[in-house]
């Protein structure tokens, strides 16, 4: 504790006090809420916060386009994702995924980006530099991905096909001449006399690595505080196909999900002056985010096992400000589902909170958050408290580039 | 050694600086050769053939995957001991990274020729590559054995190192 600076120490005063409350929150049955009607994940945000080290998400909305689509519309997070390095990998992936009799297997989720994939060993800097075409390219990544039903009984098989894409990126470290200078300007040592044996230039290799190493980790480091919150619009598509035997010639179109986001960075310019060039201050960002989702097969409440055809779209938007290391959070959305059978509903949700780095691997993040509508199961007379809730973690609640 | 973008250099042994890209196209460096003598047994440098009646001799290094990458070459004696000539360079500037040995190709009979530097990630993502491709060319056209690649997976930075010996037949 006595390393800890009297920052550090108020806010762990803080999350005493929070923690006291919480305990306080879970013992009166959110009392503080008034409201009768709380479900069970009101319940279940009542309970004790993970340890540390498990990662956090408690501000629920996620703005930003899937890095896999593919995996997003399933609802995978797998544990085992192939990222081809070569055109052979990935065939050898594809190839490996299909049994005998051709058809594909569940647990496939391959992700890359085809410009590194396929070209990648020929693009050199000044070909990605010079062309708006190759930097769109290189910023598109494919997934694929398939899973089985959800049930012992389900013989389901479901796949899915993402492209993801950012149109405009103003945060493209290729393309940002400070990093470039600053990668240019470390120096790296050279050998006085030819290496004439493999022993000796393994060995110079390895020790010019991990000597180089921290330089350009500060490099990377101080690209991430000058550009945390670069403005950027990126844009996904996920088409997915279900088979309900299992078999490939049974695949039939389940819908297709559609992400479009768009960030723009907050910052406060400080002109030129006489000899000093001009600074830039980030100090936040706006996202909004729409998506939409067709023939979305969802659960039944009311009927265990069946499910229903349902579409849906939401916007969203998240005002970020402060800094890579300690921000507030303000969030917004509305989402409207369309069943197939019966009456549409909108929710409206608001939620704020904030997050601040404690030390290198440990974060501590905060949010309340409300919601009005949603299924009429769900419907309240107006907005509601619905959570509020802290916990330490290594990652932040909201992710900053 | 080098043809570019860069001012000719009369000594054997030029100071090492990536800025001088930036200096104006000239002649080829004269470089002081010493007569071939024979290369010590104990090495696994591999060779590059070149003919001792052809044109002028080229090296050349890329860098794929576009990433960062700084480098040097250099070209030393047959001995490995004394070093001729280097030049340095980063990928990330508009400067093609081509240089004419300026010794003809008889002159540059088991000569070495050692291209080292790094290859740096833009950024710490994970599943990144790096490439960096070495081509010995005479008359515009490859040696044998003057094409050497090293493909690999790149986290935050790798070092290269890279020998061919010249061999004029």
């Amino acid at each position: 504790m006595s390393a800890l600076t009297s920052n550090v120490r108020a806010w762990l005063v803080v999350l005493l006090v929070l923690a006291s409350c919480q305990a306080l929150h879970a013992e009166t049955g959110n009392a503080e809420t008034g409201n009768a009607d709380t479900d069970n994940k009101d319940s279940k945000d009542a309970s004790p916060p993970p340890a540390p080290g498990t990662p956090v998400k408690l501000i629920t909305l996620d703005l930003a386009v899937p890095d896999s689509p593919a995996f997003a519309i399933l609802g995978l997070s797998p544990e085992t994702v192939v990222r081809p390095s070569t055109p052979r990998d990935l065939a050898t992936t594809v190839l490996n995924g299909v049994d005998r009799r051709g058809n594909l297997q569940s647990g496939l989720a391959v992700d890359f980006a085809p410009l590194f994939l396929f070209a990648g060993k020929e693009l050199t800097y000044n070909n990605y530099k010079s062309s708006r075409g190759t930097q769109l390219y290189g910023r598109t990544q494919i997934s694929f991905a398939t899973a089985k039903g959800a049930t012992d009984g389900d013989k389901s098989l479901r796949l899915a096909l993402g492209v993801r894409t950012t149109l405009w990126d103003q945060g493209d470290p290729r393309l940002d001449e400070t990093l470039v200078t600053c990668l240019d300007d470390i120096p790296i040592p050279v050998p006085t006399t030819a290496l004439l044996t493999q022993a000796a230039r393994d060995a110079w290799v390895a020790k010019a690595t991990a000597e180089r190493r921290p330089a350009v980790e500060g490099c990377h480091k101080a690209f991430k505080t000058r550009a945390w919150n670069a403005s950027s619009f990126a844009v996904g598509v996920a088409p997915s196909w279900q088979s309900p035997t299992g078999e490939s010639k049974d695949f039939a179109y389940a819908g297709t999900a559609v992400w479009a986001s768009l960030a723009l960075g907050l910052s406060m310019s400080e002109p030129a002056t006489s000899g000093a060039p001009a600074q830039v201050h980030p100090f936040g960002q706006l996202i909004v985010q729409g998506r939409y989702r067709n023939k979305e097969m969802v659960p039944d409440k009311n009927t265990k096992g069946a499910f229903f055809d349902q579409d849906s779209a939401g916007v969203g938007a998240r005002l970020l400000l402060g800094a890579a290391d300690r921000a507030v959070v303000i969030e917004t959305q509305v989402a409207r589902q369309s069943p197939k059978t019966g009456s549409s509903t909108t929710s409206v949700s608001v939620s704020g909170g904030g997050q601040l780095r404690l030390a290198s691997d440990l974060w501590v993040s905060l949010s309340v958050g409300a919601t009005r509508g949603g299924s009429p199961n769900e419907q309240r007379g107006g907005f509601v408290l619905s959570s509020l809730k802290w916990a330490l973690s290594r990652e932040p609640a909201v992710k900053i580039p | 050694m080098p043809t570019r973008s860069r001012k000719s250099k009369q000594t054997t042994k030029p100071k090492t600086t990536a800025k001088t890209k930036a200096k104006a196209k000239t002649a080829p460096m004269l470089v002081a050769v010493p007569k071939a003598e024979a290369a010590p047994a104990a090495d696994d440098v591999p060779v590059a053939t070149i003919a001792a009646a052809g044109g002028p001799v080229s090296v050349e290094i890329a860098f794929g995957f576009a990433q960062h990458g700084k480098y040097t070459i250099q070209l030393f004696d047959p001995a490995g001991a004394t070093e001729l000539a280097r030049e340095s360079g980063v990928s990330t500037d508009p400067i093609p990274d081509r240089f004419t040995l300026s010794p003809t190709a008889r002159q540059l009979d088991r000569h070495l020729v050692q291209w080292s530097g790094a290859v740096d990630a833009f950024s710490p993502a994970p599943a990144q590559q790096f490439s960096v491709i070495f081509d010995v060319t005479q008359d515009g056209a490859g040696v044998p054995g003057g094409h050497v690649e090293k493909t690999g997976p790149l986290t935050v930075t790798q070092a290269f190192l890279g020998i061919l010996r010249l061999v004029a037949k």
